[in-house]
């Protein structure tokens, strides 16, 4: 088995209406030095969480927030940590989450120079007035612009983001982004749609009245729409949002779902070591503090609930759940364990099974909550 | 000794809600100084806090009074206080038997009112002297002699002689209590007979088992004496016997024409029926005392509660309330939609109202109830007959040969300005009309047949609203008459939901289709396939919705490790599922039910 190392860079320049992550507004470099000062220390500490990985480290990824805001010696400083802490593998896919207008193509080149072999970058709609409404901060042309820096500066493995079901969104205005998406031609394409948490800007637009409420047929609709043209754009869907070019899909996050260990260092990282899950401090001063005072910034950690992850994670990917591998994992027939449930969702049409595996049909994949809730 | 029935007045009062009764019964305390000032507590007789906060009575309670009366002689008055509502009829006829007289107080400015009507002719049956009094003469707006010549014209009774009082400022109550004496006839009984007795009521007390009380018709009564209810043919040993005054008040022995109470061990009120004859088991009366009746329950509903793991205390409430109120009957009812409850029936709806106020309030419990309906008496194709007081068990269509329902004949006094919204109103719900009367210039006195059904309803509220407060109705069960209905079944996804089904007549029954499918529509959350709701009278649909099919639930992302959140939110959706009910497969959270039940009530 190989391993992961998740890197969370919680800044951002302004906060997205939609997002509920950890993030933290950018007030500078210095703010930004002491928490990489602290995460160099948190990875490299020999008595942290991990104290002997004893496998290679295939995949490194850096996410946020936006890590794109740091620079490349601030970059670098991090990645000589890991590699310094943990054994690299040697075709490591390196990837950084990008915010379009927080690059530049002198910082691309010296990103890709430091090892960034992949870029994810965060475009969510080329619709002007859809930027505004999720406050992104950049324009469509600043998102244009960012692809063509990402290839002049030799990126070859470049997967953006688009999310669909937006407020006052049609479905025309969700295919014109899809066309100029498969147009642009990434490697990979991940697409969302639209998730409304309690206590963004967004969803309290939506409680008062002052953005129309997206409407679940229409969203389903876009889901048909955007399997149908990354289809035949060659774009295959390995996941329910994701798609890729054969040999692109993301090796990192594949781990997630294959229940495969990721370290996670940072504020709000996640870990996973192959059997249990802990995540650290969400608060990023907390996080700081704690690192600095040669405290662990881990507050939480639980026994993962391995046979249901590996059932409603497997069901993520296209390819679904090996029955044979369930078996060898737990010593027991999933067909036994949860035979009726399987069936009534294969009659009701969500999923399909045969003797080897199990997997989502387009409408078991929109209603894949309702799916995976049989496997709890 | 036992008292010289000579010197016993017995009597009751009659009044509508609000015209003062409490407040003047007060008075009638005070003054005999059965109360003191100090102790005075306001509605002295009203002690359940329910009865206090409606302004109603709903037990009798009997007060002995000591009066030296103008003549110089000493009487003993025993007050006895009648339940004021339609619901209680029965009670109020046999509390008034064991009287000789009553007042009758009307409100000096409102005038007769329905409710005083209905009291006042079941006291004239009863034959009891009526003393007409006119109460809040103090107030501005009174207007005595107009209301003088309305208790003439409506009740025909001459009222030339009525006092004018006020139990406010205690103005003419000593003059009432002359009255009393003077004109309200001694009671009159063999004092030589066997033991005979009129229970007129009970209650439960938790230290002394059930308390009955009653009035001595022949004889006398003593403690140790081992007596007999002629109904029910239960013996018990008396083991005490009293008096209030307001007090409970032991007594040596109960002669012809008194008032009080005994116990005697019994265990629960259901043991003792009013009206039931109460004799001496050694020596029993040959006639019991006429006018006695099984208390029949009018109104029934289904009582669920709202959390099915409170099923056990609600049971345990419902026995303990019954230990106090005979008049309510349950039994054990399940329904797919709500879960396990109990199929109740009440005595009207008001009597519904108060259980279910008092199952929440005294016992901590809180509670759905379905809309309320009445019983049927179904007779099907092979000719049996059978009664029916549940929609969800009404045979199906087609082995219905005719239904009959319960008829009520409904008395309505109001101004004319309100005969606009009240005769259609009155229309609307089936009423045939059996009398139109103008009683004064302006005062009109209605008399209608109604199926009770409608009036369980929402017709009270609806009469209130069309005569804006100014109509007063009162009604009696007048027995039971064929009608065109039927029964409406709402069906889930095929699936009839039992809480559902209503019994109405034939020419409502599109309307309230269309609106229950319209509501269920709005409740009901999509599935993750498409859900018919229809409404259908046996085998033909009359309404139909359509939930359309989830469209989608998904996860946008799962990455970074808070899969165990997403677990979690995953985990919280499926328990949510979980205290949904289920009609075959469909998952319908109970708030819906409770919407629909709302609909079917109105």
């Amino acid at each position: 088995m190989t391993s992961g190392v998740y890197i969370h860079v919680p800044f951002c320049k302004s906060r997205c209406s939609y997002c509920d992550f950890a993030t933290d507004v950018y007030r500078g470099r210095g703010a930004v030095d002491r928490y990489v000062n602290a995460l160099v220390k948190e990875i490299s500490d020999p008595n942290s969480e991990f104290p002997n990985p004893t496998s290679q480290i295939e995949t490194l990824y850096f996410g946020g927030g936006t890590p794109s805001l740091l620079s490349p010696r601030q970059l670098e400083s991090i990645v000589s940590a890991v590699s310094d802490r943990f054994a690299l593998a040697d075709d490591l896919e390196l990837t950084l989450e990008m915010n379009p207008a927080t690059v530049t193509p002198e910082k691309l080149r010296a990103y890709r120079s430091i090892g960034v072999n992949r870029a994810s970058f965060g475009v969510q709609t080329f619709n002007n007035r859809d930027l505004k409404l999720l406050a992104r901060g950049h324009d469509a042309t600043d998102a244009r612009l960012t692809y063509i820096h990402l290839r002049e500066a030799g990126f070859e493995n470049v997967s953006f983001d688009l999310i669909a079901g937006l407020p006052g969104q049609s479905i025309d205005d969700w295919q014109t982004n899809l066309e100029e998406a498969v147009a642009l031609a990434p490697e990979h394409l991940s697409l969302y749609l639209l998730e409304i948490h309690e206590g963004t800007p967004l969803a309290e637009q939506l409680r008062s009245q002052r953005r129309p409420v997206p409407d679940e047929d229409v969203a389903a609709e876009m889901y048909e729409l955007m399997l149908e043209m990354t289809a035949s754009a060659g774009l295959d869907q390995y996941e329910i949002s994701n798609f890729a070019r054969s040999g692109f899909e993301s090796r990192h996050n594949s781990k997630y779902w294959t229940l495969d260990p990721v370290f996670g260092f940072g504020v709000s990282a996640h870990s996973f070591d192959g059997r249990e899950r802990y995540s650290n401090e969400r608060d990023t001063n907390l996080y700081v503090n704690a690192i600095e005072s040669g405290a662990s910034a881990v507050v939480a950690r639980e026994p993962a609930e391995l046979r249901s992850e590996f059932v409603f994670l497997g069901l993520r990917m296209m390819r679904g759940v090996d029955f044979a591998e369930y078996e060898r994992r737990f010593g027991e027939d999933l067909r036994v364990r949860n035979g009726e449930g399987i069936d009534r969702l294969s009659s009701l049409g969500l999923i399909v099974a045969d003797e080897r595996r199990m997997k989502l049909t387009r409408r078991g994949a929109l209603l894949s909550n309702e799916v995976f809730a049989e496997f709890l | 000794m036992v008292m010289n029935p000579e010197n016993i007045r017995n009597f009751s009062i009659i009044a509508h809600i609000d015209h003062g009764k409490s407040t003047l019964a007060d008075r009638i305390l005070q003054l005999t100084g059965a109360v003191s000032e100090r102790d005075m507590e306001d509605q002295l007789l009203d002690d359940m806090d329910l009865e206090r906060e409606r302004g109603i009575t709903i037990k009798a309670h009997a007060v002995r009074l000591d009066y030296k009366a103008r003549d110089g002689r000493p009487y003993v008055l025993n007050l006895i206080d009648t339940p004021g509502h339609v619901d209680f009829s029965y009670e109020v006829s046999r509390s008034l038997s064991a009287c000789e007289g009553a007042l009758l107080i009307v409100d000096a400015s409102q005038g007769v009112e329905a409710q005083t009507l209905a009291n006042t002719y079941l006291a004239i049956d009863n034959d009891l002297e009526l003393l007409p009094v006119l109460n809040k003469i103090d107030l501005p707006s009174a207007e005595p002699d107009r209301i003088k010549e309305q208790i003439e014209n409506i009740i025909g009774l001459d009222a030339s002689d009525a006092v004018l009082a006020s139990a406010k400022t205690g103005v003419g109550v000593e003059d009432i209590l002359e009255q009393i004496v003077r004109k309200i006839p001694a009671p009159k009984g063999d004092p030589n007979a066997p033991f005979k007795a009129l229970i007129f009521d009970s209650w439960y007390d938790s230290y002394r088992g059930v308390i009955v009380l009653f009035r001595v018709i022949d004889g006398s009564l003593k403690k140790g004496t081992k007596i007999k209810f002629l109904n029910t043919g239960r013996e018990y040993l008396v083991e005490t016997i009293g008096v209030n005054r307001p007090r409970p008040t032991p007594i040596n022995e109960l002669g012809v024409g008194e008032v009080g109470f005994m116990t005697a061990s019994i265990k629960t009120v259901a043991d003792v029926q009013i009206g039931d004859t109460i004799t001496e088991a050694a020596n029993p009366t040959k006639e019991p005392f006429p006018g006695f009746q099984e208390v029949k329950p009018m109104v029934f509903a289904g009582l669920y509660p709202t959390d099915s793991a409170q099923y056990e205390d609600l049971r345990d409430a419902m026995d303990k309330l019954r230990l106090n109120d005979a008049s309510f009957f349950y039994e054990p009812e399940s329904s797919t939609a709500l879960g396990f409850g109990f199929r109740c029936g009440f005595l009207g709806l008001l009597h519904m109202e108060i259980v279910q106020e008092r199952l929440e309030r005294e016992f901590n419990l809180e509670l759905i109830t379905t809309a309320p309906g009445v019983r049927y008496r179904v007779t099907t194709t092979s000719g049996e007959v059978m009664e029916v007081d549940s929609p969800a068990r009404m045979p199906e269509t087609g082995r219905i040969s005719k239904i009959e329902e319960p008829y009520i004949e409904a008395t309505i006094l109001t101004n004319d300005a309100y005969l606009g919204g009240i005769l259609p109103l009155l229309d609307e719900k089936r009423g045939v009309q059996k009398k139109f009367e103008f009683v004064t210039s302006n005062r009109v006195m209605l008399v209608y047949q109604l199926p009770l059904n409608e009036i369980v309803l929402d017709f009270y509220d609806r009469l209130k609203s069309v005569s804006r407060g100014y109509a007063s109705l009162d009604y009696h069960f007048s027995g039971y008459q064929e009608s065109d209905l039927v029964k409406l079944d709402v069906l889930v996804s095929g699936e009839p939901v039992d809480a559902l089904s209503l019994v109405l007549h034939r020419k409502t029954a599109e309307a309230k289709g269309k609106l229950v499918t319209a509501k269920m529509k709005e409740l009901i959350p999509r599935q993750l396939f498409e859900v018919p709701i229809q409404a259908a009278i046996g085998s033909k649909i009359i309404a139909r919705e359509t939930v359309k099919a989830m469209g989608k639930n998904v996860i946008a992302k799962c990455y970074g490790g808070d899969i165990s959140r997403k677990r979690k939110l995953l985990e919280k959706q499926k328990e949510g599922k979980k205290r949904m009910k289920k009609v075959g497969r469909v998952e319908i959270p109970q708030e819906a039910f409770l919407a629909v039940l709302k609909v079917n009530e109105g």
